[in-house]
């Protein structure tokens, strides 16, 4: 690890993380949808096309959660659901595996991964297996994803990460684990964690205000204005309503949102999901328990309506303003757009209809 | 030789036979034709609910236009009357939470309950207070805590409630509220009219059909649950010294029981209603067993439901009564096994994610 390390901390002080544009561009193809799914028996990586037709099927070797693109090559990589024991990197125009990373020994991955904006970088939440304290792992692309740094998160049982210039932003459930029993629910400390990437110091951390010490923060994305939205989880008493969305800026203390009592009953203390419009302006978030989708606008920090979805979860943002497309636990897919009210079931053909679509979606952009 | 083989003949003949019955149920079981059961619940049970519901509604419209014009104990009974059926009607369809009863929030507007935080009072309060007319426009903006049955309730049945309805713009209000419920009844059956015909057509699609057999069937499974905490376990309390009547869905109005009632006459007519039915699914699923045991808990379920002393908000408080409901939400539990077990039996699967913690 040391002389990927190094290499990692040199790259890094050289500022070198930009944005690269890459062997995609005017290469006009229909977007993918990439998601992870299951069958009655196996567990696929799977992308279909605009017109529902499957391009791509990979097999996995378990049940996966989050997908995540490479910035400039044609390349997915799909993160075991925790605790997990792999990371299936996959060239999604060919279909075949670039590379299966395992897990450390006494290490978990977590589901969440992000590739760093010029994508040398894969980046992972893991958590220690004997104390579920969390770590982000950072592992170098171009040298066959060896490990380059791993530093903490500054909490325990953390989920999605984002990776923002040179921040990352974690979420720390603050839920520890043994497989997937939790083990300490009436103790629990959930938090936002910003890192500087490069070296893991920490700029800032928010915690769960104490009264609402059992909601896990899981779920986040980030809009322009540096507007972090964020879709948590209760985790006690089944009789109470709590909200479930809040946002968060820089500096601020955590801003919680309820929807409207009946309809925050309805979201069943649970969100799988939560993702932000072309525009960042407007949030849209799963609760396949309850099965709905609300959505959220964000500069007034207000709820605005919801729609139906039977056990939908992954959410993408299309490139029309206020455009959500969301899969389901039934192999469907749906086009949401708040604005408009609209809300279409897309066409699937038989094989993509009879999976079961999972947690995270992507969408490749044209 | 003759006698000797004669006795064993029948024996022999019956145990063939059923060995062949079995087998043919084994391997011809045909697959569930989904497609037919959507069309003929929806037309047997969907729509002239809906259509039920949009006719009360219209009745209870008229009758608060009549109160309002005349007002009298006569005109008042009357509204009350029409708010009881229309209410009835709903709750008798209530359980159906997907299609155009979602669109616009409808679903919350005509009942926003439980209310918690008692929105409800406060919004009425203002909304009496202001001189706004009340307009599609109020009501496009108007919390949906004041658009529906309970806000009418509240007015409706207050104590006081002629002589409050001849005061400032109670009436007005009342109007408007009802002529609200009655638009949105009216918009929900005509949509459910209309893609009755393309989305529940009898010769969809397999894969389309099934996942709408979902939608329906998740209609017949998930309402036991809530009519059980939320209706029932939440407002009982511990023991009838902790029950919190006010807990009570339309307690004002004295129809808690009677909406518990009707929901379960629907479930029950969801289940063994239609033809074919939930229930014949079953038995031709080889599940006549459970079958018979979801028949039998409907049934008993609503006949303990007919031993309460009506109203619930009194009969919560007394300890032979608080004992009767506690053994009523413990059937309520078992139904629910029975109808998850079911699904199972139909290869119906009402969750992926849903069942998840990620």
């Amino acid at each position: 690890m040391e002389t990927s390390r190094r290499r990692f901390l040199g790259l890094m002080a050289a500022g070198l993380m930009l944005p690269a544009t890459g062997v995609l561009a005017g290469n006009a193809r229909d977007p993918l949808l990439i998601s992870a799914a299951s069958d009655a028996r196996r567990h696929w990586l799977v992308g279909t096309d605009t017109q529902g037709t499957i391009q791509l099927r990979h097999q996995l070797p378990s049940r996966a959660h989050h997908v995540e693109l490479h910035p400039h090559r044609p390349w997915v990589a799909v993160a075991a659901r925790r605790p997990g024991d792999y990371i299936e990197v996959v060239d999604y125009q060919s279909g075949r595996q670039v590379q299966r990373i395992l897990v450390d020994e006494g290490y978990l991955f977590n589901g969440h991964i992000v590739f760093s904006a010029d994508g040398r970088w894969l980046v992972s939440t893991e958590e220690r297996a004997s104390d579920s304290a969390g770590q982000v792992v950072i592992r170098d692309v171009e040298q066959d994803f060896v490990i380059a740094e791993r530093y903490s998160t500054r909490g325990i049982g953390p989920h999605e990460l984002l990776l923002h210039q040179n921040e990352l932003i974690v979420a720390n459930g603050g839920i520890r684990t043994h497989e997937r029993d939790k083990l300490n629910l009436d103790s629990m400390n959930p938090s936002l964690a910003y890192l500087n990437f490069a070296s893991g110091q920490l700029n800032e951390q928010v915690f769960m205000p104490p009264e609402h010490f059992q909601l896990s923060i899981r779920h986040m994305d980030l809009n322009p204005e540096g507007i972090l939205a964020v879709a948590m989880q209760y985790q006690g008493d089944p009789g109470d309503s709590k909200p479930l969305v809040a946002l968060h800026r820089r500096g601020q203390p955590l801003q919680l949102l309820a929807a409207p009592d009946a309809i925050n009953q309805r979201m069943k203390q649970y969100c799988g999901s939560i993702r932000l419009d072309v525009s960042g302006q407007i949030a849209a978030v799963s609760s396949p328990r309850g099965h709905v989708i609300t959505f959220w606008n964000l500069p007034e920090a207000r709820f605005m309506t919801m729609m139906h979805c039977r056990d939908g979860c992954g959410l993408s943002a299309t490139d029309q303003h206020g455009e959500f497309l969301a899969s389901s636990g039934f192999g469907q897919l749906y086009r949401m757009n708040p604005l408009t009210h609209l809300r279409e079931r897309m066409p699937l053909d038989g094989t993509a209809s009879q999976l079961r679509w999972d947690h995270h979606m992507k969408r490749t952009s044209v | 030789m003759q006698s000797t083989h004669t006795p064993m003949w029948p024996l022999w003949m019956a145990a063939t036979g059923l060995a062949l019955v079995a087998g043919l149920a084994h391997a011809d079981t045909p697959e569930t034709d989904w497609s037919r059961f959507n069309h003929q619940v929806v037309q047997q049970h969907v729509l002239p609910r809906y259509a039920q519901l949009d006719s009360a509604a219209t009745s209870l419209s008229s009758a608060s236009n009549t109160l309002c014009q005349a007002p009298s104990e006569q005109t008042l009974q009357a509204t009350r009357d029409a708010w009881h059926d229309a209410m009835q009607a709903w709750q008798g369809i209530q359980h159906v939470q997907f299609g155009p009863v979602q669109f616009l929030m409808r679903n919350f507007g005509l009942e926003f309950w439980p209310d918690r935080k008692n929105i409800g009072a406060r919004q009425l309060r203002q909304a009496l207070a202001s001189d706004q007319p009340y307009d599609a426009e109020f009501f496009r903006q108007a919390s949906v805590s004041i658009q529906g049955f309970p806000a009418l309730e509240r007015l409706l049945f207050a104590d006081n409630a002629l002589e409050q309805l001849q005061q400032g713009r109670s009436c007005e209000l009342t109007q408007a509220i009802a002529g609200h419920v009655a638009q949105m009844s009216h918009a929900i059956h005509q949509e459910w009219q209309a893609q009755a015909d393309s989305d529940f057509s009898a010769d969809q699609e397999e894969e389309w059909a099934a996942e709408q057999a979902v939608d329906l069937m998740a209609s017949l499974v998930e309402p036991i649950e809530a009519v059980r905490d939320s209706k029932l376990l939440k407002p009982m309390g511990d023991t009838a010294q902790a029950a919190r009547p006010k807990l009570l869905e339309s307690h004002r109005s004295s129809s808690s029981l009677a909406n518990i009632r009707s929901n379960l006459a629907a479930l029950s007519e969801l289940y063994q209603g239609t033809e074919p039915s939930v229930d014949s699914l079953l038995q031709q699923a080889d599940a006549a067993d459970l079958a018979q045991a979801i028949r039998l808990s409907f049934s008993q379920l609503d006949q303990a439901l007919n031993q309460i002393q009506a109203p619930l908000k009194t009969a919560l408080t007394r300890p032979e009564s608080h004992a009767q409901l506690t053994s009523i939400a413990a059937q309520l539990k078992q139904l629910g096994e029975q109808l998850d077990t079911a699904m199972g039996a139909l290869d119906i699967q009402l969750g992926f994610n849903s069942r998840d913690g990620d």
